[in-house]
């Protein structure tokens, strides 16, 4: 099959239910699509944003807490419903928000999450290279200069071939960038501990905390949980492909949360030795000018990878929340599209890239309330179960068409959730409340969406007989008469 | 309704089709309530830890 024909086939029956013959990762096979994941060089910038705050005891601490519960929260809202039912979470997600709602969600959150993704990766390439350039040929670009834009835009092109090209070619890349990158990790872990200690790791100071010791770790866990929620958009796509819940679940535990940590915890490290948040910093410091230059390709070219990776799901997403609309747009011009923000973004360097803190916890304000809402609706008022033809029809004629396509009850309550979150800490201006340190600002976001929805639903949505929800009930009470 | 539109329905009622009847023969299991015991304690356990952490 060619790859436009392979691109075509998937943005058109990417939606549809999967069959059990078509699932085809067991256990071994989805704990290494994880680990491939997790291993990204997403997870060194984690790492010195982490180092940014505090020092390398309370961020492993940071790390292990705000990953379990980030990663255990997101993994409820996206990979179980999409296991079991053999359907990309997108399309679940209709008898959350209805389907007008999911596109709202889709084409606001969503997008722009991952259009900030995209920026940051493509200006952590531009940085590479000309960190590459400096050591290489002596040059001095600054790392917010002109070059930096330019090889960000290279980047981007660069990206936007890979993913013309279709999914083939990204998983032939990747196999070869999955297993480099957990070479590159050890390589690091091992250069650092020949030039540090133990207790010199353990005693170098954060490299620019807030006065307050209580603050700053609250804000580690908040970041950290941020990153757990940051994987939502992507799991249950991919865990629709596995062959049992058990399958899905703890290999994804194991690498988003296991490996994840690992090679976050090398950055932090990393970080914290060399004094520099930047992991393009890195490299030469720690491995010499030439080892350090070829890590540094390494790391551009697995930035380019990653890109081509998150922007393939997205666009996929895209294509099949917008209706007939965006089905007809060629899919390498839907990809160009795409990539116009992030071009633009890539002009200022350091937007996004010097404040990658403040990124990952105002998505995490709305992929934490997203998700909260998911896991009241599927497993206490569906009680995971779902009418999978209902999912596919259209109008009316879907039980979850609710009000004119929108489930008011789930929007106002994400909305809630985020609000939430934005009370208890502001990611833009720094201010919190007492209790953002003992609680966090994430899992109240959770709590409140989550709760908001169970009454909301009960208030506007059931009493007028919307949703299905009443379905899910009977459906049980007779399969228990019938037991009896 | 264009070729498109066609392949995609047709292919959707064979899939679900196909589906009703695994699942006439071996229904899909509910998520196990054990594992998610195990990720609840998991969460728990973290929150407590935290918890004893920012009040220390």
């Amino acid at each position: 099959m060619a790859a436009h024909e392979d691109v075509a086939r998937e943005a058109t029956f990417g939606s549809l239910p999967v069959t059990r013959e078509e699932r085809v990762w067991n256990f071994a096979d989805f704990t290494w699509v994880n680990v491939g994941l997790a291993i990204a060089t997403w997870a060194f910038l984690v790492g010195g944003a982490t180092a940014s705050l505090v020092g390398f005891a309370d961020g492993l601490l940071a790390m292990v807490i705000g990953n379990a519960i980030g990663v255990a929260i997101m993994l409820l809202a996206s990979v179980v419903s999409s296991q079991r039912y053999g359907v990309e979470q997108y399309t679940v997600l209709r008898s959350v928000f209805g389907f007008g709602g999911v596109a709202l969600i889709v084409f606001t959150v969503i997008l722009f999450t991952e259009m900030g993704w995209s920026s940051l990766l493509s200006v952590m390439f531009g940085r590479a290279v000309s960190q590459v350039s400096n050591e290489a040929l002596g040059t001095s670009i600054d790392p917010s200069g002109l070059a930096v834009t330019a090889f960000a835009l290279i980047a981007i092109v660069a990206a936007w071939v890979i993913l013309a090209k279709g999914p083939l070619t990204i998983r032939f890349f990747n196999r070869i960038v999955a297993p480099g990158l957990a070479v590159l990790t050890v390589g690091m872990l091992l250069l650092i501990f020949t030039e540090t200690s133990w207790s010199q790791l353990l005693d170098a100071a954060p490299l620019a905390p807030f006065e307050d010791d209580r603050l700053n770790f609250a804000l580690a866990v908040e970041f950290n949980l941020g990153v757990g929620f940051s994987w939502w958009p992507v799991m249950g796509s991919l865990a629709r492909l596995t062959t049992t819940p058990r399958a899905a679940m703890w290999p994804a535990c194991i690498g988003l949360f296991g490996a994840t940590i690992l090679a976050q915890a090398v950055g932090m490290a990393a970080a914290l030795t060399l004094g520099d948040s930047d992991p393009t910093v890195w490299m030469v410091p720690l491995g010499g000018a030439w080892l350090g230059a070829l890590a540094l390709v390494f790391v551009a070219f697995a930035n380019l990878t990653s890109l081509a990776s998150i922007v393939y799901s997205t666009c996929l997403a895209l294509r099949q929340a917008g209706g007939s609309f965006l089905t007809r747009v060629p899919w390498p011009w839907l990809c160009a599209g795409f990539f116009v923000l992030p071009g633009i973004l890539a002009f200022f360097p350091g937007l996004l890239y010097d404040q990658f803190l403040l990124f990952v916890t105002w998505t995490g304000a709305f992929l934490a309330a997203i998700c909260g809402t998911v896991i009241a609706d599927y497993f206490v008022l569906r009680r995971q179960r779902i009418d999978l033809r209902g999912l596919y029809a259209h109008g009316a004629a879907s039980p979850y068409h609710f009000t004119g396509g929108f489930n008011v009850a789930a929007l106002l309550s994400t909305g809630l959730g985020a609000l939430t979150y934005v009370l208890l800490y502001n990611p833009q201006t720094l201010d919190t409340r007492p209790a953002f340190n003992l609680l966090t600002a994430s899992v109240p976001a959770v709590v409140v969406a989550a709760v908001a929805h169970l009454l909301l639903t009960a208030l506007l949505v059931r009493r007028a007989g919307q949703g299905g929800y009443d379905a899910a009930r009977p459906v049980v009470d007779r399969s228990r008469e019938g037991k009896v | 309704m264009d070729d498109t539109d066609r392949a995609v329905r047709d292919e959707l009622e064979r899939r679900l089709a196909v589906i009703e009847v695994e699942e006439r023969e071996t229904p899909r299991p509910p998520f196990p309530r054990a594992d998610m015991t195990t990720l609840v304690v998991m969460v728990v356990v973290s929150v407590v830890v935290g918890l004893i952490v920012g009040l220390a």
